[in-house]
């Protein structure tokens, strides 16, 4: 001990300096910092600019609603805007129909005794999705579902098929978390299968569930890739319309509506924060 | 035109890297100038390809060039000793290209872009005049007949109508038609083949109910406008046809009355292209009427995917520019064994073409260099290559081309110079307008003048088949079965026997009629040779008067007037009434007939009138909710409502039950003690 003072005494210059250079632990996030401000606060930043202004004929961009009133008074825009929700909330609700069980299957240690199985689930996610979906298409075609003839289903299965992966891995996450003691107490009080799975197994899996619903709801809207593809250009969805807006050079317009997506985003992010806190107080769990 | 949406980043991406990588180590180069090339992707010459120049000592120079652009830079050097450095990037669409334009700050020496972009990007005072005297080769071979289409469109700069002609120079044209697989259609739908054939001579088809869900039509705004205009406006111009009198309208196709050709039909394509070009708010919202309705019938919206569904079979019929038919009859006959057709309805349509622009932010130095870059590639030599590459139709119409063409689509070609060794070791090469005999050796290796080449080994013939010697079994009959040597364009040759074309196709079946005869005879396992059937004439003066020479203009006979080409791709096609329609296939894509070129318009650019057509185009593209979604969406969202105050009646209740109870148990207590 007293050496080490010693040393600690005799490299006074050199403490010094390392107090001034020294490392903390925060310093580790400003690449993200950086990479945030610039390709992420910036380009909202722009977006908000473009949202509420118009150019004028000299070339000045002025303050204008203009956007928000050609938004709010296009019922086009706004069909638009309905399809996009009515896709995202189906797409939102087959994912987790068909991705609750599958999870909990995948979680039980008795079935999958490794992480292979999942691996094996979420596969699909490492090919490009622009291929994937061509190569749906023409599985569909086989199938005899054309898009030109079912685009609301060709789109629908493309989009579950998608997303599937981004709804599994939550919620296997939140399953393998699963208290298997509070499973079995209910079993040992009497409940029958379905009461287990109402009053404990579908209440601690909650936040599963609302992480998946975000990890696929808003992106669906935002898709255009998949619903131009699988149902032959027929269905178009709220981001179909800002990427037509944005080539037509109607920037104020393409901006406004991702303003609105935006706001969806914030929206659908409060709600959702909200239902996890709930979860924690309530259930008195982290998460 | 290609569409490629989805490629757009990576393709961007990429050409961004290379482009800031080449720029960065060609401005340290001393003396080389460096010019930026802006296209459309896939719309270049890439394959090897012999460019002949005379040099300042009049001596022919004869070079082989890897592609087109590599040519232009080892040209400029050695012609006229620049050091010039091609960057050549490519993009998707025109409104992409045009909107990154503006927001960009790349600067590119040459743009080639559709015509209605070019006229906009005039009026926004983007562009530069090109100095046509320096671009001789275009001013020598263009086709007389598209300088003129170009002449006739303007924008305005700076308050003065200016002629597009002088802002740009011609690189592709073509036209916007139906690709159509009568087998798939038919297969589909069970409407006969020739009915398919004749219905897809009209626009009208494409909203027959019959044909439902069989056609994908362009996400792109502008040509199914173009369509939605034939339909909506389809009455008055078949009555202007009528007025005109230049048509005969009883004929299935409305072809021309050759009398009448000259008189009134640049009147007639005037009143065209004013119905055509009309696009205010009015008929604008009439044609969204039409192409809603038309969005029922159709299968689909394609971006890119059109070629290669019509060539795998996926759909049965294309909205299809003229290229793009080429690129999928190709394909389809050689790869999927699928018949492909296609055809300009009989009213008439668009013609569209793209050409290269200099932007204003070009440089004295790098605009004469982007001049003479124009100038080799409106030589026909390379025009020949561009076309051989893309399958798109050039400006350019020189000699070369006119080989090019004779080559490809012409029968007479075909006899004379269709021949292959049964070893399969002999071919035939063209160079310039005429065909060289070559052997090779047994890696492929041309054996050339010092091997064992000699003049009477150039020989021009269809494979001769000896009847005498009778060897039936040895034979591939692949190869022909006339000798064809002496033969040339003028006149026919057969063993040893001249006469003309139209009398080749008699000689030349009776031979097939005694082959397979021989061929029953011999019992060898043998296909019999199929007759040919008579030749069409195809009028192609339009294009190529004025740069080759036709011999006699004015003959009705393609041994005397090289304006006109055989085909033998025309099917006739007769409906109960007795109209004849004729579809063709790619000789008809590439240089549609003359009886066409009065029917078709250019689509100028919408100008202030484009807010209507988007407007228009994202109604046309978006959808209600059907029934049955609002119905979803309702119980969805009120079971939402049931399950969320259900949530809270319930946490009420047992809040106050438990409020209560505790109470309670507390009273009980206090009684207790």
């Amino acid at each position: 001990m007293s050496s080490n003072n010693a040393m600690h005494r005799s490299h006074n210059g050199w403490k010094t300096f390392k107090r001034i250079v020294a490392f903390k632990r925060k310093y580790l996030s400003i690449p993200y910092f950086v990479f945030l401000i610039l390709f992420v606060i910036i380009p909202i930043l722009i977006i908000l600019v473009y949202a509420f202004t118009k150019t004028t004929d000299a070339g000045n961009l002025v303050f204008s609603f203009d956007s928000l009133v050609e938004f709010f008074s296009s019922t086009t825009k706004l069909n638009v805007l309905v399809v996009s929700l009515f896709i995202g909330i189906i797409n939102t609700i087959l994912c987790l129909l068909i991705g609750y069980p599958i999870a909990y299957l995948l979680a039980d240690k008795k079935v999958n005794k490794n992480y292979v199985m999942v691996m094996l689930f979420v596969m699909p996610m490492w090919i490009n999705f622009v291929l994937r979906t061509g190569a749906t298409r023409d599985v569909l075609y086989m199938m005899g579902i054309k898009g030109g003839e079912h685009p609301y289903a060709a789109t629908l299965i493309g989009l579950v098929y998608n997303y599937l992966p981004f709804t599994i891995l939550p919620l296997y996450t939140t399953m393998i978390k699963l208290d298997k003691s509070q499973i079995e107490a209910a079993k040992d009080l009497g409940c029958n299968p379905a009461q287990t799975f109402a009053h404990s197994i579908l209440p601690q899996s909650v936040p599963g569930i609302v992480s998946a619903a975000e990890m696929v709801f808003m992106p669906t809207m935002s898709s255009y890739v998949i619903s131009d593809t699988l149902s032959e250009g027929k269905l178009t969805l709220f981001g179909n319309s800002i990427a037509n807006s944005f080539n037509n050079s109607l920037w104020n317009d393409g901006s406004f509506m991702a303003f609105v997506m935006l706001a969806l985003i914030f929206l659908t992010m409060f709600i959702t924060n909200r239902f996890h806190k709930d979860e924690t107080i309530e259930k008195g769990r982290l998460w | 035109m290609k569409n490629k949406k989805y490629r757009t980043f990576a393709a961007l991406s990429f050409s961004f890297l290379a482009a800031t990588a080449l720029s960065g180590c060609s401005s340290s180069a001393d003396d080389t100038l460096v010019l930026k090339l802006l296209n459309c992707e896939d719309y270049i010459g890439e394959s090897e390809f012999t460019f002949e120049y005379e040099n300042e000592n009049g001596d022919v120079v004869s070079m082989t060039y890897d592609d087109v652009l590599s040519g232009f830079e080892e040209y400029e050097s050695e012609k006229l000793g620049k050091k010039v450095k091609l960057i050549y990037d490519t993009y998707d669409t025109n409104e992409t290209m045009l909107s990154s334009l503006q927001t960009g700050k790349t600067a590119y020496d040459l743009i080639a872009a559709s015509d209605y972009t070019i006229q906009k990007m005039m009026s926004m005072g983007m562009l530069q005049p090109i100095n046509r005297d320096r671009v001789e080769n275009y001013n020598t071979y263009c086709s007389s007949y598209l300088l003129d289409v170009m002449e006739n469109i303007t924008a305005p700069i700076d308050g003065v109508e200016q002629k597009m002609s002088d802002y740009s120079v011609g690189y592709m044209w073509g036209t916007l038609g139906v690709l159509f697989n009568p087998a798939k259609v038919t297969k589909e739908t069970g409407v006969d083949e020739d009915t398919v054939k004749f219905d897809m001579q009209d626009w009208e088809s494409l909203w027959d109910p019959k044909y439902k869900n069989q056609m994908s039509v362009k996400d792109s705004m502008r040509d199914t406008y173009s369509v939605g205009i034939m339909k909506e406006f389809g009455p008055e111009i078949r009555a202007a046809m009528e007025e005109s009198g230049c048509f005969d309208m009883k004929d299935g196709m409305y072809a021309l009355d050759p009398d009448k050709y000259d008189d009134a039909i640049g009147a007639y394509n005037a009143k065209l292209t004013e119905i055509f070009n009309r696009c205010d708010e009015e008929s604008v919202k009439k044609v969204r009427e039409v192409l809603l309705s038309l969005k029922e019938n159709v299968f689909g919206f394609e971006v890119d995917s059109g070629k290669d569904d019509m060539v795998k079979g996926l759909v049965g019929m294309n909205l299809a520019w003229s290229g793009d038919a080429v690129y999928s009859m190709d394909r389809g006959e050689n790869e999927a064994g699928q018949t492909i057709y296609y055809s300009v309805p009989k009213t008439g349509g668009n013609i569209w073409f793209d050409s290269w622009c200099i932007p204003k932010t070009s440089d004295e130095e790098h605009k004469s260099a982007a001049e003479d870059f124009l100038n080799f590639i409106s030589d026909p030599q390379v025009a020949a290559a561009n076309m051989d590459t893309i399958g798109y139709t050039s400006f350019i119409a020189g000699e070369t081309v006119h080989a090019l063409v004779r080559l490809w689509y012409d029968p007479r070609a075909y006899a004379m110079y269709n021949y292959h060794d049964a070893s399969g070791d002999r071919g035939c090469t063209w160079e310039d307008s005429d065909f060289v005999y070559r052997e090779y050796d047994e890696e492929g290796n041309p054996l050339g003048e010092d091997a064992d080449y000699s003049e009477e080994d150039d020989i021009l013939y269809q494979t001769g088949f000896d009847l005498a010697e009778d060897n039936v079994d040895e034979f591939d009959f692949e190869e022909g079965i006339c000798d064809m040597r002496g033969s040339d364009y003028s006149k026919a040759v057969v063993d040893g026997v001249e006469m003309t074309w139209a009398e080749y196709i008699d000689a030349y079946n009776a031979k097939a009629e005694a082959v397979n005869a021989l061929i029953e005879e011999s019992d060898a396992d043998l296909d019999p040779i199929e007759e040919l059937e008579e030749w069409d004439i195809r009028d192609l003066t339009y294009m190529f008067s004025g740069n080759v020479d036709a011999g006699d203009e004015n003959s009705d006979d393609p041994a005397e007037n090289a304006f006109l080409f055989y085909t033998d791709e025309i099917e006739t096609i007769a409906d109960e009434e007795g109209l004849e329609v004729q579809v063709g296939r790619q000789f008809y894509a590439q240089y549609p007939d003359h009886y066409l070129i009065p029917k078709l318009a250019v689509m100028r650019d919408y100008g202030a009138n484009n807010i209507y057509v988007l407007k228009m185009w994202s109604d046309v593209k978006s959808n209600n909710l059907p029934i049955v979604g609002v119905v979803i969406f309702g119980i969805i969202l009120a079971a939402a409502a049931f399950a969320i105050i259900a949530g809270i009646a319930t946490k009420r209740y047992y809040h106050s039950y438990r409020v209560a109870r505790r109470k309670q148990v507390s009273a009980e207590h206090a009684n207790k003690k």
